[in-house]
């Protein structure tokens, strides 16, 4: 399938200084679900913003199903859904008025608008909660109701800020099988951010790691993982006058060895990539035995996301 | 047509949320009965001031009170708007095809229902109490006709406010503020006959003043078109310039 989504430099500076987005480039191709994955505050969701038409780049372009934001806004608001990060809902009316007033905007009135509210209610499983108050709702129910009214419009791509953010762990998994329906069933491309690792990994085909406004690292999250090869073993060492050195110390006499791929200044210590995690262990503590070296903690893990996010921006992303 | 679609979407939601919170229309229609009695009785050996051109002060006193509803009603009506903002569904509006000016005015003319309902109170409760409505029926249409507008233009430099900050503070702190200068640099209460040159001067470019002037004739009766007309030039220029401006700090809010 073809490309969907193009940004090409997407600039964006409040009063003439903050760069929120800084050079955004990225390509998204239909029928995918694609992440920004970034910590709070690396402009995910100002990048956004220019994509929905809510707010005009300072610099640069996307072009979206054909239609130039810069120019074709009207066309563009046709065929996209936005679910946005906060509540997004008038908490004083029904769920269904909720839907009802959504249509209205998007000009479905009559019989289609009727038809077009109960299929989402029916999809979303909203049936016992679409006649109360939505101010009644708990957050799960409010966020199902909140991505309903997005899609009011039968949108060929659906932007998800922060899909579900404060939301625990049951009605995530439960907001995931939805998006992964709609995704599937229904050919949607999906462009979603977060910051939840487990999200990124669960959901997305392809991501972008987004830091301080600007993309540090694209591509498919089962490469992005690949690449960070097997394990990673992670040193701790006592937070005393010591502590530098036994970090570059161990660096030294650790990056001379066959076992390692990469290693990583961590805050509280090293992070080694290794291939075999459970047979290397053993070494590493010889070696830095036998060069009076005290470690504080040694651990192992399967290298995930956030070792992708460390390796690329220097930071841990988890919260 | 897609246009007052829109208009007729946003007037219906504002409507409804005014109609399902019942302590605001008790309040909201209290508020005038309260004002009407209260300076009444305040102010009842006032028609003794020269100036006031009827021997009845409620009838001298009605505009005045129409005129304090409209700006203590529209003053806080940009509020509405920083919800909408924070809980973030006035950008899922603006995702929609709807037409942005349609926001603005659709929740303009939803406050004129309640106004309106506020306005006949008055004319209701003030015949009650001794008010002749010179001018009839035709009177207390255009009675709504001057403090719609009146309204529009109020009602909009708080939207304006409301978009520019964000904030529901600065307009219930300059609301408040502006509020009882505005009413007092105005005939709504004292005739302005008798007050000092300075303030005759400022009621010049009051608005309050020329609503006031307005609906006190049609009230008593006792104009003719002429006077009328700087009435309507200043409060057509004030609600266009209302609506306008709230319409600008939209679009700017919203990029």
């Amino acid at each position: 399938m073809g490309e969907i989504i193009r940004a090409e430099n997407l600039t964006k500076v409040y009063s003439g200084k903050f760069k929120a987005v800084d050079g955004i480039s990225v390509s998204v191709n239909e029928g995918e679900i694609f992440g920004f994955l970034g910590p709070n505050g690396s402009g995910k969701t100002t990048t956004f913003r220019m994509l929905t038409t809510l707010s005009k780049p300072t610099s640069g372009s996307a072009i979206i199903a054909g239609y130039d934001i810069n120019k074709d806004a009207r066309k563009i608001k046709q065929i996209i859904g936005y679910s946005c990060q906060q509540v997004g809902l008038d908490l004083k009316s029904t769920g269904r008025y909720n839907l009802q007033l959504f249509g209205r905007y998007y000009h479905v009135a009559g019989k289609e608008l009727k038809k077009r509210v109960d299929e989402l209610i029916e999809l979303f499983e909203l049936e016992s909660h679409a006649d109360r108050l939505v101010g009644t709702y708990s957050g799960g129910i409010r966020k199902k109701l909140e991505i309903a009214t997005s899609l009011i419009n039968r949108p060929r791509i659906l932007f998800l800020d922060e899909p579900t953010l404060g939301l625990d762990i049951k009605v995530r998994v439960n907001l995931w099988d939805y998006t992964q329906e709609l995704n599937k069933k229904d050919g949607v491309t999906i462009f979603l951010t977060t910051h939840y690792l487990e999200e990124a990994e669960k959901l997305c085909n392809n991501l972008a790691i987004i830091e301080s406004g600007r993309i540090v690292k694209t591509g498919n999250v089962e490469e992005l993982k690949n690449e960070i090869h097997g394990d990673v073993v992670s040193l701790t060492f006592f937070k005393n006058e010591k502590f530098a050195e036994c970090i570059e110390h161990s660096r030294q006499i650790l990056s001379g060895e066959s076992f390692l791929m990469d290693i990583k200044a961590t805050e509280k210590g090293l992070n080694l990539y290794v291939k075999e995690g459970a047979s290397t262990l053993p070494k590493i503590l010889k070696i830095l035995d036998g060069c009076g070296i005290t470690i504080e903690t040694i651990s192992l893990a399967k290298a995930s996301l956030d070792d992708v996010f460390l390796k690329h921006t220097g930071n841990r992303i988890s919260v | 047509m897609t246009f007052l679609s829109d208009i007729s979407n946003t007037f219906g939601r504002f409507l409804r949320s005014e109609i399902r919170t019942p302590q605001i229309v008790i309040f909201s229609l209290a508020q005038p009965l309260f004002w009407l009695l209260l300076f009444g009785q305040l102010f009842e050996k006032m028609v003794n001031v020269p100036g006031i051109s009827t021997s009845n002060y409620i009838s001298f006193l009605a505009p005045g009170v129409m005129v304090m509803i409209v700006l203590y009603s529209s003053t806080y009506g940009g509020m509405s708007i920083v919800d909408d903002i924070s809980s973030g569904l006035l950008d899922k509006f603006l995702v929609t095809p709807a037409n942005r000016t349609a926001f603005v005015i659709g929740s303009l003319l939803a406050s004129l229902v309640s106004l309106s309902a506020q306005i006949l109170v008055v004319f209701g409760a003030a015949s009650l109490m001794g008010l002749e409505m010179e001018t009839g029926i035709a009177g207390v249409f255009l009675t709504m006709f001057f403090v719609g507008l009146l309204s529009f233009g109020i009602a909009g430099l708080s939207k304006a406010l409301a978009l520019a900050t964000k904030n529901a503070q600065p307009v219930v702190i300059i609301g408040s503020f502006v509020t009882m200068p505005l009413i007092f640099l105005s005939g709504a209460l004292m005739p302005l006959e008798t007050a000092p040159d300075w303030i005759q001067t400022a009621a010049k470019f009051n608005p309050i003043e020329y609503t006031v002037k307005a609906v006190r004739y049609l009230v008593i009766g006792n104009g003719s078109l002429n006077d009328f007309i700087p009435s309507i030039l200043v409060l057509t220029a004030f609600a266009v310039f209302g609506v306008a401006i709230a319409t600008l700090a939209f679009r700017k809010a919203t990029n």
